[in-house]
């Protein structure tokens, strides 16, 4: 085995996009390999801002290969005494083999027809050479997520050569020895001077060690460049970098768990070199509610919030790519960065607090929600409305319905504070923080939450931080308010569509089901009243109908619904299909519908085997019942056996009762040998009109009986697709 | 001792004149970037190389804070550089002018993280890094793609030092305030009465009506230059562009427009400034002598 070595050295790369590069580098190379006889193995990628790294084993030299070559048919290669023809001379000619080279034979296994053939026999290319003409195509097949123009040309026919960041050094060795690639500049689009050459040199860090004349080192392997790039305060391996933060961090007393594990990840592709660095705030700042400390160090310095000093202090880690000396400065820069800025914070702070809540909605008039569907002042009044009548249609108590009404009103007035403005991302938050100068705890709390829940998890906030009252509120205006959005937004036509989803439409509706799912504890709200309520607030705004509106949430819901199930695996996608099939509106009551889909999936579990034959069965009984309303069942005209025992164990079974999803998933499994029994022995579309509608009749019986569960048809059957009607 | 912002300008003047740039002034109308500058918005058009340095005053209504904040000034200034085409070592270029300025780069935690830079007003974007000294942004790096809309070749790279920002850091002091603007007076000296009164014109004392009709005016004048005086008009059209997007900024900083007009004035400025671009172009590189002419050869 030889050992290829590709190292592409560059300007630094946007740390997002490393582990992706080096994702598509070794796909790439081991796809354009593929095909070349030279057996790679162990394939391996490394990276760095600076770098991308590739070595893998492979054959010194590809094999030989015997190629076949096809040419006319046995009868016209051959004449009557078996001697080659002037065509077979001619094919043996053009494909440069000798007479004796020639064969024949039949182009598939056993086939009668035969073909003249030539083998020839192609001896394998030193690997180098094989590689050489594959780097340039290496280097052409990155996707970027931008690409940018750098002057750059690729010998390689296709000229300009655009990348992430401009190369500056390449590796490109097989043990040890060069091979040729070769970056030119473009210059007036044409082919210029050398620009990068391929080589042994790569490149240490760029500050370290201090003095060195001279960062680049030559490498003759993997194992050769691992060392170099160590003795040159590089860490080539994302692993070891990580690792190494994570240790320092939780030196420094962090918590690397989280949202700061995202962080820990992009820290340790920002720099070669990590070294983790601790900052201290004046105490003066831990007056600032924690909220806006994590959210000034963790958006806007890239740090770690650690647990506060003993006298109370806030306390950050961050990153630097300095040694143990710049750590210090680096500290000492972070500090000064984040007090900057808390400075700003805790002076909008304290402005924004010389104002109630209350005062700012009038202000909330200068705020587009979106142009056609007005102001934040205009939504703040919609959803206080809605909330309020929705809280007196479920019997709320006044104080309930009071608090909710307050709540929406209230939720969007942060948005024309000066901490909004300025730290967007603190929405809702600085709202709920400025309400509780006069407002209740609910109420303050509501607001707080109600941009939330925007992750999908069962578990993801608000969860367990609200109860009683407060999670009322919560869900009564994060429920109106994302309702209120979608209303307006599906209302003058706005829909996503792919990944295009500017307005988060799609995780408003999945806000909708969650806070429905894990947070209501009210009755059911009637989605369509709401339509109708809210539709009536826009007026005119809205160009759908009110009937057109109702059925595009509905099903913009369904799908949400359908989204949320699949995510948090409360079943399989058939058992979810099966039960959104019912013959009941699934977001009547979505607490239901998640119930049935358990006791479906439970049920069937136990019953693997006979689900399926029902699957089929009622596909059969479907397809055949087609669209023929359901008639009653004539007792007197049953002809067969088999109708008469479907009829009494239907009979049976319909006397449980329906609300009770396993139960009666139990008593359709019961089923299961009359119903084979009667698509057995039993024809329905006979000539006969009378037993045809009765038997009809019977299969629509049977079909009603778990419609409103769950359509069994739906689920996975062996025969599948293939169920056919008879 | 470390430099006062006056040194450091004439430290970075001295560096870049070293590497081959032309030392200009900064532009004489008021611009919210040294990226607004004709040196740079036109010269990085066409095949021509060229090299210049420079500190551009830069006006940000919107930034104002009545010299009250530390960190934030109605005009702050930058010092910018454009080498075209970009020298391939032009990242150790730029660390050789931190070290001329007293900062050795391995003292401290220098990074380049990703920042690409657009202003939709120019029809303008690059791709780049903001420099991060010890975590605080001291210079956005950009490789120019595109100017006025159109694709650029050679490529330009753009430095661009916050001044202000470089001195704080050299001097070590939390306050702008307090930056030594040369030995023995303050910044505050200088230039606080200026942010207070500057600051308060632009959020209390502009008047809406009369900027929208300079922003109307001046657009107009620009617009009748392209379209009707014939050729050589782009430099005169472009200062016209120029005072409709500051007139444009002070708007925005007193509050006299709307989401909508916002995008739509915003877009007016971009086709005129697109217009310009093109008219440049036509004009030096005309089309029959296109990479032929004298010019191109240079």
């Amino acid at each position: 085995m030889a050992e290829f070595l590709f190292e592409i050295g560059f300007e630094e790369m946007p740390a997002p996009w490393l582990s992706g590069l080096a994702d598509q580098l070794k796909s790439r190379f081991t796809m354009l390999v593929s095909d070349e006889q030279i057996a790679p193995s162990d394939a391996r990628v490394f990276w760095t801002s600076r770098r991308l790294v590739l070595a893998a084993g492979v054959k010194p030299r590809q094999d030989d290969r015997a190629v076949v070559e096809w040419g006319p048919a046995a009868k016209i290669a051959r004449d009557a005494e078996g001697k080659w023809t002037k065509a077979a001379e001619g094919f043996a000619r053009k494909q440069g083999v000798s007479l004796d080279q020639l064969s024949i034979a039949a182009k598939a296994e056993g086939s009668a027809e035969q073909y003249l053939s030539a083998t020839r026999q192609i001896p394998g290319r030193p690997t180098g050479a094989v590689l050489v003409g594959l780097l340039p195509q290496i280097l052409r097949g990155f996707n970027f997520a931008r690409r940018m123009n750098w002057d750059a040309w690729l010998d390689d026919g296709r000229g300009a050569f655009e990348f992430g960041r401009p190369i500056q050094w390449i590796v490109a060795l097989l043990d040890g020895d060069v091979l040729p690639l070769t970056i030119f500049d473009a210059v007036a689009g044409e082919k210029g001077a050398p620009r990068v050459v391929s080589g042994r040199r790569s490149m240490g860090n760029r500050f370290y060690p201090r003095g060195a004349p001279d960062r680049g080192f030559e490498v003759r392997s993997l194992g050769e460049l691992q060392k170099g790039l160590a003795a040159r305060f590089v860490i080539l391996d994302p692993g070891e970098r990580t690792g190494r933060i994570k240790s320092q961090c939780e030196a420094a007393g962090g918590d690397v768990s989280g949202e700061a594990a995202h962080l820990v990840h992009e820290w340790a592709d920002l720099v070669e070199y990590p070294t983790v660095v601790v900052g201290s705030i004046p105490k003066e700042f831990g007056d600032l509610p924690d909220e806006v400390l994590e959210t000034v160090l963790a958006h806007h310095q890239k740090a770690v919030t650690l647990p506060r000093g003993p006298d109370g202090s806030p306390r950050f880690a961050a990153i630097s790519g300095g040694d143990e000396t710049a750590a210090v400065n680096a500290a000492r820069g972070q500090e000064r960065v984040v007090i900057a800025r808390l400075k700003d914070a805790r002076f909008f702070y304290n402005e924004d607090r010389k104002r109630t809540i209350e005062s700012r909605v009038d202000d909330l008039a200068t705020v587009t929600f979106h142009k056609g569907l007005g102001t934040y002042k205009q939504k703040a009044e919609r959803i206080s409305l809605l909330a309020t009548d929705l809280a007196g249609h479920l019997g709320l108590s006044p104080e309930a319905t009071t608090m909710a009404g307050r709540a929406a009103l209230f939720a969007k007035a942060d948005l024309v504070t000066l901490m909004v403005r300025e730290f967007p991302e603190l929405q809702g938050v600085m709202g709920g923080l400025y309400a509780q100068a006069t407002e209740s705890a609910e109420v303050a709390s509501a607001i707080r939450w109600h941009y939330h829940p925007v992750a999908i998890e069962e578990d993801a906030a608000p969860a367990g931080k609200l109860s009683g009252a407060a999670c009322d509120a919560f869900s009564l205006v994060g429920l109106v308010d994302k309702l209120d959005s979608l209303i307006g937004y599906l209302g003058i036509g706005v829909t996503p569509s792919g990944s295009s989803d500017p307005y988060g439409l799609r995780r408003a509706g999945q806000g909708v089901i969650r806070i429905l799912l894990d947070f209501w504890k009210a009755k059911a709200p009637n989605l369509d009243e709401l339509v109708r309520d809210a539709h009536r607030l826009y007026g005119p705004a809205l160009s759908k109908s009110t009937e057109d509106l109702q059925a595009a949430l509905h099903a913009f819901l369904i799908d949400r619904l359908r989204g949320v199930l699949s995510a948090r695996n409360a079943g399989s996608a058939d058992e979810i299909e099966a039960v959104l099939s019912a013959k009941v509106d699934p977001l009547a009551d979505v607490r239901a519908t998640a119930n049935r889909l358990r006791e479906l999936g439970t049920v069937r579990s136990e019953q693997r085997e006979v689900f399926a034959a029902l699957a089929e069965s009622f596909k059969r009984a479907k397809n055949i019942v087609g669209d023929t309303p359901a008639g009653s069942v004539d007792v007197a005209a049953f002809a067969e056996n088999a109708e008469r025992s479907l009829h009494a164990a239907l009979v049976k079974a319909e006397a449980t009762p329906s609300s009770a999803p396993a139960v009666r998933l139990k008593a359709v499994a019961g089923l299961r040998d009359v119903v084979d029994d009667f698509f057995k022995t039993t024809m329905v579309m006979v000539e006969d009109q009378r037993l045809k509608t009765n038997r009809l009749a019977l299969l629509s019986r049977l079909l009603s009986l778990v419609y409103e569960v769950a359509d069994l048809s739906r689920l996975a059957s062996p025969a599948g697709e293939n169920a056919r009607p008879s | 001792m470390s430099l006062s912002l006056s040194g450091i300008i004439a430290t970075l003047n001295g560096f870049w004149e070293r590497q081959g740039c032309l030392i200009q002034l900064g532009v004489d109308t008021e611009v919210g970037a040294g990226t607004m500058h004709p040196e740079t918005f036109l010269r990085v058009l066409g095949p021509d190389p060229w090299r210049v340095g420079y500190v551009q005053p830069s006006r940000r209504p919107t930034d104002g804070r009545y010299g009250d904040n530390p960190n934030r000034l109605y005009k702050h200034h930058q010092y910018q550089v454009i080498l075209k085409p970009a020298p391939a070592q032009v990242q150790d270029l730029y660390l050789d002018s931190l070290r001329a300025l007293g900062i050795e780069p391995a003292d401290h935690d220098v990074r380049f993280e990703e920042d690409n830079w657009e202003s939709p007003a120019l029809g303008a974007w690059g791709i780049g890094w903001q420099v991060l000294l010890d975590g605080q942004e001291i210079t956005q790096f950009t490789y120019f793609q595109q100017a006025g809309g159109i694709n650029l070749s050679p490529i330009s790279a753009e430095i661009t030092y916050g001044l202000e920002r470089i001195a704080m850091y050299l001097q070590d002091k939390a306050d702008v305030f307090d930056v030594e603007w040369t030995a023995g007076v303050p910044y505050r000296t200088v230039r606080h009465e200026e942010e207070f009164e500057l600051s308060r014109y632009s959020f209390e004392l502009a008047d809406v009506e009369l900027h929208m009709k300079l922003f109307e005016g001046a657009l107009g004048e620009a617009r009748r230059l392209l379209d009707s005086a014939g050729p050589r008009v782009a430099l005169a059209a472009y200062d016209w562009v120029l005072r409709a997007s500051h007139a444009f900024n002070v708007l925005d900083a007193r509050g006299g427009i709307s989401v909508t007009q916002r995008a739509s004035m915003l877009l007016q400025i971009r086709k005129l400034a697109c217009g310009v671009a093109a008219a440049h172009v036509e004009d030096r590189w005309p089309p029959a002598a296109k990479g032929s002419g004298p010019e191109a050869r240079s």
